[in-house]
């Protein structure tokens, strides 16, 4: 179980992280496609839409691999200075309240993805509800991470003596 | 339960808690502002996806992608060494002539780059390792790039004047024009401490260099340096949006970077490309978060009933600008500055409003103030990337930094209370 989370959560992240270029190149061809077709005098009406949505997926997937990398940006005033077996008690604690947060995330995300499944886009009249899928599929990411590290940080918790980084 | 007060207490009670855990910021704005709909307000939690994807579906924002991605691809296709170079022509024989060449280099870098960190990692990337060579000391040495890194996000562009000019419904074009005032001034008062300490400790300098040298290595930069050019004269004409120029200056980093310098193959566009796309995640998820919380602190009347309170403390211009100058600072001190942003500016506004500064003005206050926060410590981004560089321990870098950091706090004080400073190039270009 825990050899097969460990395996999931790198292999997601490595897809993840070819996404996240592409989307990014993607975005880059879209944009300034709509710049150049626009000092032609003609308009792109989908480009600006697509950039949109391609943005906030490569958001909540991308948050991911700093979830599991636990690069995200975070308040270093108190746990810092705390003995190394608390801190790690600590870690665990944020896991748990990561869950929490990625709990939320998918079950009233999947609401809001299920109500807006007969809206459309305006512009390229995709389902609106796949768009909203992005933050469910990102929270689901980041939860197949956490649970991968909340491994180890018991680990560390459990390990005798101190615990080096 | 649902009395203005009691929803702020949670709010902020809960958010507090969560920073002292250590919980990452975005996901504390998330869970605290759950914690307050399930507790408080009668609002059903479906509105959390709904804000977060609202806030990110933006075009504007766009712009924060692009112009992470227009950095890296400079500093990796090889700019930055350029950069250092034509600094070092220009005023590498002043006295303390590598750390003023660091200072003067950051805020060349500034105009390409819209990210302090990014800022000192480009510059101190090549300025620390020469200056530890040249015995000016580590800690010196990191401190000076870390200082100048700041500069980064002031002079144009600048990813906190977009997010600031997207919460307030600013001109980025304004925002960006009236950054080069403080951010010239941040750079020079750099500069004189650099000066007055190097003359102290006797760093000597190089010897002037000739036209020549001045001349070469200008030709080398000068296509890096046209790069702000197009940014802001295709945003100032009101040719392109701030995300389209943003875009531009990818296109043009990349062609720049592939068939003039060639220092850019397939392997290190990969890499770039990820790596940017994985911090503008970060930055965008901190922006969405936050505006779950701020729609909970709007909906509930906190802002207004904070900048009352503020307001009754003192109606007196001088005294608020200085008290908020006070908070942004002590904020700034423990906190990243869009982070910081996303939570005060919907709060700090309206009180800017009602005591009639500059929407422009304001800006510039506030992201000065918050610029300078990533040099102090405990968190300070750019203090992290130079010490990362320099190979040495935060303790270590916090004495150096302290003339620098009293620099700044004179030039935060020089842009709160001198408007022109900011003002002048907008009234000048009829850019408000």
């Amino acid at each position: 179980m825990v050899q097969w989370l460990q395996k999931t959560s790198d292999v997601l992240n490595k897809v993840a992280v070819v996404f996240l270029g592409i989307a990014l190149a993607v975005m880059t061809v879209v944009v300034f496609a709509q710049v150049i077709f626009r000092m032609i005098g003609a308009s792109l009406p989908w480009s600006e839409e697509f950039a949109r949505y391609t943005m906030v997926f490569l958001t909540y997937i991308g948050a991911g691999v700093g979830v599991k990398y636990k690069s995200h940006i975070s308040v270093e005033a108190v746990v810092g200075i705390l003995p190394s077996k608390l801190r790690a008690a600590a870690e665990v604690l944020i896991d748990i309240l990561l869950l929490a947060a990625f709990y939320i995330l998918i079950r009233y995300g999947m609401k809001v993805v299920s109500i807006t499944m007969n809206q459309q886009s305006p512009a390229m009249k995709v389902k609106m509800g796949y768009m909203y899928f992005s933050l469910v599929l990102g929270a689901v990411i980041m939860t197949v991470h956490t649970l991968n590290n909340i491994v180890w940080d018991v680990k560390k918790v459990l390990a005798k003596g101190e615990v080096t980084e | 339960m649902n009395t203005p007060d009691m929803v702020a207490l949670v709010l902020f009670g809960s958010l507090l808690l969560f920073f002292i855990l250590k919980v990452p910021i975005g996901f504390s704005l998330i869970l605290s502002s759950a914690i307050t709909l399930i507790v408080c307000v009668d609002t059903p939690l479906q509105i959390i996806p709904q804000r977060l994807f609202t806030a990110t579906d933006s075009f504007p924002y766009m712009a924060v992608p692009f112009f992470i991605l227009a950095g890296n691809l400079m500093s990796e296709g090889g700019i930055s060494q350029r950069l250092v170079k034509l600094a070092n022509s220009l005023i590498g024989h002043l006295s303390g002539g590598l750390g003023m060449v660091s200072i003067a280099a950051c805020m060349f870098f500034a105009a390409i780059s819209g990210s302090s960190a990014a800022t000192t990692a480009a510059i101190g990337g090549i300025m620390i390792p020469e200056m530890v060579q040249r015995k000016y000391g580590r800690s010196f040495s990191a401190a000076i790039n870390a200082a100048g890194g700041t500069i980064g996000v002031i002079i144009p562009p600048s990813i906190p004047f977009v997010t600031y000019g997207v919460l307030t419904g600013t001109s980025i074009t304004s925002l960006f024009i009236a950054g080069f005032g403080p951010g010239i001034l941040m750079g020079l008062a750099l500069m004189i401490v650099v000066a007055f300490i190097s003359r102290k400790k006797g760093y000597r300098e190089d010897k002037r260099a000739g036209f020549k040298d001045i001349a070469i290595s200008f030709k080398e930069s000068i296509l890096a340096m046209l790069m702000p050019v197009i940014i802001l004269g295709g945003i100032y004409s009101g040719y392109f949006t701030a995300t389209e120029a943003a875009v531009i200056a990818v296109v043009y980093a990349l062609f720049i970077g592939i068939f003039v310098y060639k220092n850019l193959n397939m392997k290190k566009l990969i890499k770039i490309f990820a790596d940017s796309a994985v911090s503008t995640a970060g930055v965008l998820l901190l922006i969405a978060a936050a505006s779950v919380f701020g729609w909970i602190l709007t909906s509930n009347n906190i802002p207004k009933i904070i900048a009352g309170g503020i307001l009754s403390i003192s109606g007196n211009k001088v005294v608020i600008l200085l008290l908020i100058n006070l908070l942004l600072f002590i904020v700034g001190t423990f906190m990243d500055t869009v982070a910081a942003l996303i939570i005060l500016v919907p709060i700090l506004f309206p009180i800017a409003t009602a005591i009639g500064v500059n929407a422009v003005h304001f800006g510039m206050i506030i992201c000065v103030n918050l610029a300078v926060g990533m040099i102090t410590p405990p968190f300070g981004a750019c203090l992290f990337v130079a010490c990362g560089v320099a190979k040495i321990k935060l303790e270590q870098i916090v004495k150096s930094s302290i003339p620098f950091i009293a620099a700044l706090v004179i030039v935060i004080l020089l842009v709160t209370f001198i408007e022109p400073i900011s003002m002048f190039l907008p009234r000048l270009l009829g850019a408000l």
